[in-house]
């Protein structure tokens, strides 16, 4: 009897504490994990399964809960990046230069996010640039500053973030972009200073 | 005793592997149940363009417009239809697990406008007419249809096509659209009113009670909290507007208008929210939700109040009733307009058919307003034929407004062709508000005809245009 009744609390135990790591560490671990098995190019990350049922548990957890209803690689590939070229988290108390040119795909923009995954609010309802509203050179290079403070040129404000983030969604991308995620040149996002 | 506490290790860590494995698999279905929760059910919401109050899917993107639907595949197909502007453009659908397992863009349609068939797993009919046929991998999902907007200044183009999409039930009767019921977490009792084309639903045990001013309907819970009251507000001010305007007229003080989030109704109309607080005039502070719809030119304002102490405030629930609010699809017919003829001076004057005639003083000889009072038209004759400007800058002091500040004049001509003089003027009511008011006046006879077509913007716009249009009905008749 006394050891039906131990049996019976270890499986108890083993139930309850069980669960909670399992749980927990689910919960804790889907954004690293998902980030580990990512494509990494620079400062940016992306996964070609995001959207698809080829998408690991992992990332299907992290898209559900940061970028719910993705299109699959044919229609759009989205790189994040939460950090610059430095591998420093990108901190809205910086200014940031994102230096680029067009990238092999129909369609390109870059938006700029607040630590929730929604739009930061500012007056002039700018929260983005894409290939049609980016002043560029005539090489098609363009230069995008990210700070609290307007700035002249291309402009996307911060406003109070500390934390930010940033998605570059490439529409119907080439094969370029497709076959070589990794090494495709992508934007690059420097830091220059306070404020 | 060492081996149970082996045997209880592994089993702690198979348990722990496989709750971390079923959390995994569960996120993505939860979080879809919620988002699917947000929108109502096969119809298609035709979203405005993505800003940062943008908030029912994560990471908008701000250069797309949005629609978006629920789809629930499991009795019926469904038809979509939609014109394929010449920028990007796509529809997407997702099943439950968050899995893009269709889209289709602006390249790759082979028709324009595109149809599609959106089917069900026990779809069997082979007739799909020229529509594409998608499989739904589950019976329940979201589609998404995305419009790319250039620039800003092509954005009313957009929302002209993305107007031309649609999507139906195929093969469900007009009876059953008619019976499909949304399922009310309350017995309820159903208001219906005609002659504005709406009703809402509401708990069985309110009662209704008297409606004022702009309201139509009035119902309390036997405690006299909470109570709704739905408004219909010509004019079509911006809710923020009409409920300032509204409560400060109840006499309720201390008045705090939260951030407004858009929701859609039961029948897909969409709709601004807001949580609001006010002291009541016998002192207590009461919390309130206020829902208001724009339809045929005019607010819908439901609010529902209540008094904490009394019974507390119930987001979930008022937010049920108040979604509650339907339109019906047979909008009714706008009041004709109505002449006024005064055979004494030799005039007429037209207005419109939902405005009542009320009683003229001083030098007025008619004066007609709307249900809640705004707009108002009064139409003056003046002996000794003042100028405009003189009339308006005295004559309003006069009848105890202040401030009164006269714009330049114009010139234009009655719709008969009589030429007429044209001014804005705006003063202070002895309520307190600012009305803003269109003037115009004719010299005839030896008198100045003078209309005036007054608003308090808070309740009802200025609208310029209109009120010009009404003013230059006046017509006379020898």
């Amino acid at each position: 009897m006394k050891k039906v009744f131990k049996i019976l609390i270890a499986a108890l135990i083993a139930l309850v504490l069980g669960s909670a790591i399992g749980v927990g560490s689910a919960l804790v671990a889907y954004d690293a994990v998902a980030s580990i098995y990512s494509v990494k190019n620079g400062p940016w990350q992306t996964s070609l399964a995001v959207g698809s049922e080829d998408a690991s548990l992992y990332t299907k957890a992290s898209v559900a809960v940061h970028a719910l209803l993705s299109l699959r690689k044919s229609e759009t590939v989205y790189y994040i990046a939460y950090k610059d070229d430095s591998g420093d988290t990108l901190n809205g108390n910086y200014t940031y230069r994102i230096e680029g040119k067009n990238p092999d795909a129909c369609w390109w923009s870059i938006t700029v996010y607040g630590a929730d995954d929604f739009l930061i609010a500012n007056e002039l309802n700018r929260y983005s640039y894409n290939m049609n509203n980016v002043a560029s050179s005539a090489d098609g290079s363009y230069t995008i500053y990210l700070s609290r403070n307007q700035r002249s040129g291309n402009w996307l404000p911060l406003g109070n973030q500390s934390k930010f983030s940033l998605s570059l969604r490439l529409y119907n991308p080439g094969s370029t972009v497709l076959d070589n995620p990794a090494t495709v040149e992508l934007p690059h996002i420097v830091r220059e200073g306070a404020r | 005793m060492k081996k149970l506490i082996i045997w209880t290790s592994i089993a702690t860590l198979l348990v722990a592997i496989l709750a971390h494995i079923i959390t995994l698999i569960v996120i993505p279905y939860q979080i879809m149940n919620n988002t699917m929760a947000k929108f109502p059910t096969n119809v298609l919401l035709k979203g405005t363009r993505t800003t940062a109050e943008s908030r029912g899917v994560v990471m908008p993107c701000p250069d797309l417009v949005y629609s978006i639907a629920t789809y629930d595949v499991s009795k019926y197909p469904l038809y979509f239809s939609a014109k394929v502007p010449d920028a990007y453009w796509s529809v997407s659908f997702y099943d439950t697990n968050s899995d893009n397992y269709f889209v289709i863009n602006d390249k790759q349609v082979k028709s324009n406008p595109v149809e599609l068939l959106l089917v069900g797993d026990n779809w069997t009919s082979a007739d799909a007419g020229k529509a594409q046929v998608v499989k739904a991998r589950s019976n329940k999902g979201i589609m998404l249809v995305r419009y790319l907007l250039i620039d800003d200044t092509a954005l009313n183009d957009l929302y002209a096509v993305q107007k031309q999409s649609s999507l139906k039930a195929e093969g469900k009767s007009a009876e059953e659209e008619k019976s499909a019921e949304i399922k009310l977490s309350f017995d309820a009792a159903e208001y219906v009113n005609a002659e504005n084309g709406f009703s809402i639903k509401y708990p069985k045990d309110w009662k209704p009670g008297s409606a004022t001013g702009r309201q139509v309907f009035v119902a309390s819970a036997p405690s006299r909290v909470p109570t709704m009251s739905i408004s219909v507000v010509t004019g079509d001010p911006s809710m923020r507007d009409a409920l300032s305007y509204g409560l400060n007229a109840l006499g309720f003080r201390d008045i705090s208008i939260g951030t407004e989030s858009q929701v859609s109704l039961s029948d897909g109309t969409l709709a601004s929210k807001s949580k609001l607080t006010f002291t009541l005039p016998q002192g207590y502070a009461a919390d309130a939700l206020a829902l208001g719809a724009h339809k045929d030119g005019k607010l819908f304002l439901v609010v529902i109040t209540t008094v904490s102490l009394a019974a507390p405030y119930d987001d979930a629930m008022f937010s049920e009733i108040a979604r509650s609010l339907q339109f019906s699809a047979t909008r009714p017919a706008k009041a004709a307009p109505v002449e006024y003829k005064n055979a004494e001076y030799g005039f007429s004057i037209t207005y419109p058919g939902e405005w009542k005639e009320g009683s003229p003083t001083g030098n007025q000889v008619f004066v007609a307003a709307a249900a809640e009072k705004v707009p108002t038209i009064s139409v003056s004759v003046i002996k000794d034929d003042p100028p405009l400007k003189a009339a308006l800058s005295e004559g309003l002091p006069a009848l105890g407004y202040t401030g009164v500040t006269v714009g330049p004049e114009s010139q234009v001509s009655l719709a008969d062709g009589t030429p007429a003089s044209q001014c804005k003027v705006g003063f202070n009511l002895p309520q307190g508000y600012w009305a803003d008011s269109l003037a115009l006046g004719v010299h005839k006879d030896g008198k100045l005809f003078l209309v005036m077509v007054t608003t308090v913007s808070l309740g009802s716009p200025y609208d310029e245009a209109k009120f010009s249009e009404i003013a230059k009905t006046l017509k006379f008749t020898n």
